[in-house]
């Protein structure tokens, strides 16, 4: 466990000797918030609501996003694939530490980092702009907001996983990985709420994964879930939870019979 | 004069072998190129798809009907092709380039070095995201019943160029910066991220205060100038700005690199 901290605290120091890169990262994601808040403001002023969100709705799940994509999609399994691509996976795999487990606490430490910074960047939006916010209070809707939020963190990281141990098959990883990045976040509801879409379009995108990731959380914390579809969601979030994780390891197992640790 | 026309075939020449050269790259790495042309098409058409859904409930937004939202986007597409075909590419190695004091490859050739560092690769998987732009561009000007006059087409085809120039220059102000604070590797990754701010009117940004308003203002010319031009609503003094600008810039990115120049310290340094 006392290895599993340092790396923690290893990436922390990581992140804090590359400070610059780290803010420009942070920079990056206050800029794609900022077009976006705009964009909805802007098309809010035409009405009280828009596709049956208020603007207090909207405007909290637009920050929602901002807030829950920096603790969910926040992570350093980028490094799986170069590791497997430059065979520096050997040095991984004879050291008496799970390999995982060593990217999950490069995570948590990651995750530390962007959480604070998100949350001093969200204060100084409510210091400068006070936008007008749905603040939930009911404590069973908050646990259910908690809990989604900690499978949709499982989730991510499964799926992350998948796609950068199909550097053992493809050294063009990086593209493999943009694709899902972009088509993630698309069905994932970071543009824009899902139930915006017309239906039958709405059906295909519930019936993916990716909504697990950020908008099925955010409709739990608007209150907008009913109890059964609630019960349900979960379910299915844990039954691809489960899915995925057999794939991954059994994708894992294939993958490192046939790795090779170039110029090893 | 003559010499000035030679120095212009040789450069000539130069661009032409680098587009061979790329094309033989595309096919060495034929998955790099599939993936990256797979992205780009999902890239491009989720965007369009995201402003169709987001227009379709609004009647105008600053002026701008739905349908011309629809053609700022097409054009955003058809813009931003041409820069990502021509430099983004090159940009996005110009990091790694410095820092790792590659830069001295570059300077020693008897050419141009800011030419070269901008030239090197070429995006070929762009020309897919300028077919969608294309289509869209084309699909909205006819749903509108727009037709295409020669003096806009002339208009749009200067603007465009003014505006690939301005977002060429931009970015190479920035990243010039890299040959002081060389660790900055993720910088390309914020200007990708600016680039977004383009594809929508000025108006909706300035709720953000004045200041950010007018730090933004070029940027948001990039797109709106040239749609503007499709739609006739563009004279030809109005037209000032946007090459004003296109010409400003491009002469101050090419000063700031030549005096950057002088601070690199290759590798060693």
């Amino acid at each position: 466990m006392h290895s599993y901290t340092l790396v923690i605290t290893n990436t922390w120091n990581e992140i804090l000797t590359y400070r610059v890169n780290f803010v420009m990262w942070r920079m990056r994601n206050i800029i794609q918030l900022a077009g976006t808040y705009a964009l909805w403001l802007t098309l809010l002023a035409q009405g009280d609501s828009i596709f049956g969100y208020t603007r207090e709705m909207l405007i909290t799940y637009i920050l929602g996003v901002y807030l829950i994509t920096s603790i969910v999609a926040s992570t350093r399994t980028t490094e799986i694939g170069t590791d497997i691509l430059n065979g520096n996976l050997s040095n991984y795999l004879i050291r008496p530490l799970n390999y995982f487990g060593y990217y999950i606490a490069r995570d948590i430490g990651d995750k530390f980092a962007n959480i604070l910074l998100t949350l001093g960047e969200l204060t100084i939006l409510f210091l400068l702009i006070h936008p007008v916010l749905f603040i939930q209070t009911n404590i069973l809707i908050l646990l259910g907001f908690l809990l989604a939020l900690f499978l949709a963190l499982c989730l991510q990281f499964i799926l992350y996983v998948l796609v950068s141990i199909l550097a053992f098959w493809s050294d063009d990883v990086w593209g493999i990985r943009f694709i899902y990045l972009v088509v993630a976040s698309f069905f994932m509801g970071a543009y824009f709420p899902l139930d915006m879409l017309p239906e039958p379009f709405f059906s295909i995108f519930q019936a993916l994964p990716f909504q697990y990731l950020l908008y099925f959380p955010l409709k739990i914390y608007l209150g907008e879930m009913p109890l059964m579809s609630f019960i349900t969601g979960m379910l299915v979030c844990l039954l691809w939870i489960i899915v995925l994780y057999l794939v991954t390891k059994m994708l894992w197992q294939k993958g490192i019979k046939s790795y090779t640790a170039y110029g090893r | 004069m003559k010499e000035k026309l030679h120095r212009i075939q040789v450069y000539g020449r130069v661009y032409k072998t680098l587009l061979r050269l790329n094309v033989t790259k595309l096919f060495a790495y034929r998955a790099n190129f599939i993936n990256s042309a797979i992205a780009h098409t999902i890239w491009a058409a989720f965007g369009v798809i995201s402003m169709l859904l987001l227009t379709s409930k609004v009647a105008t937004v600053y002026g701008w009907t739905p349908n011309e939202l629809m053609l700022l986007a097409g054009t955003y597409n058809l813009i931003l092709s041409f820069f990502y075909f021509f430099f983004s590419r090159n940009f996005g190695d110009l990091a790694d380039v410095i820092h790792f004091g590659k830069l001295d490859t570059f300077l020693l050739k008897p050419i141009d070095t800011q030419f070269l560092i901008s030239s090197w690769n070429v995006g070929y998987t762009q020309l897919i995201r300028f077919v969608i732009g294309f289509g869209v561009v084309w699909y909205f000007l006819v749903h509108m019943g727009t037709s295409l006059t020669f003096v806009s087409l002339v208009q749009f085809m200067l603007l465009l160029c003014a505006s690939v120039i301005i977002l060429y220059s931009f970015w190479m102000l920035v990243l010039t910066l890299l040959l002081w604070f060389t660790n900055v590797s993720n910088l390309v990754d914020l200007l990708y991220q600016i680039n977004g701010i383009t594809r929508f009117p000025s108006e909706i940004y300035k709720g953000f205060g004045m200041i950010l308003f007018f730090v933004l203002f070029p940027l948001t010319l990039i797109v709106v100038s040239p749609t503007k031009a499709l739609l006739q609503q563009m004279t030809w003094q109005e037209m000032l700005v946007p090459i004003g600008f296109a010409i400003g810039m491009g002469f101050l990115c090419r000063r700031f690199w030549q005096f950057a120049l002088r601070f690199y310290t290759s590798a060693s340094g």
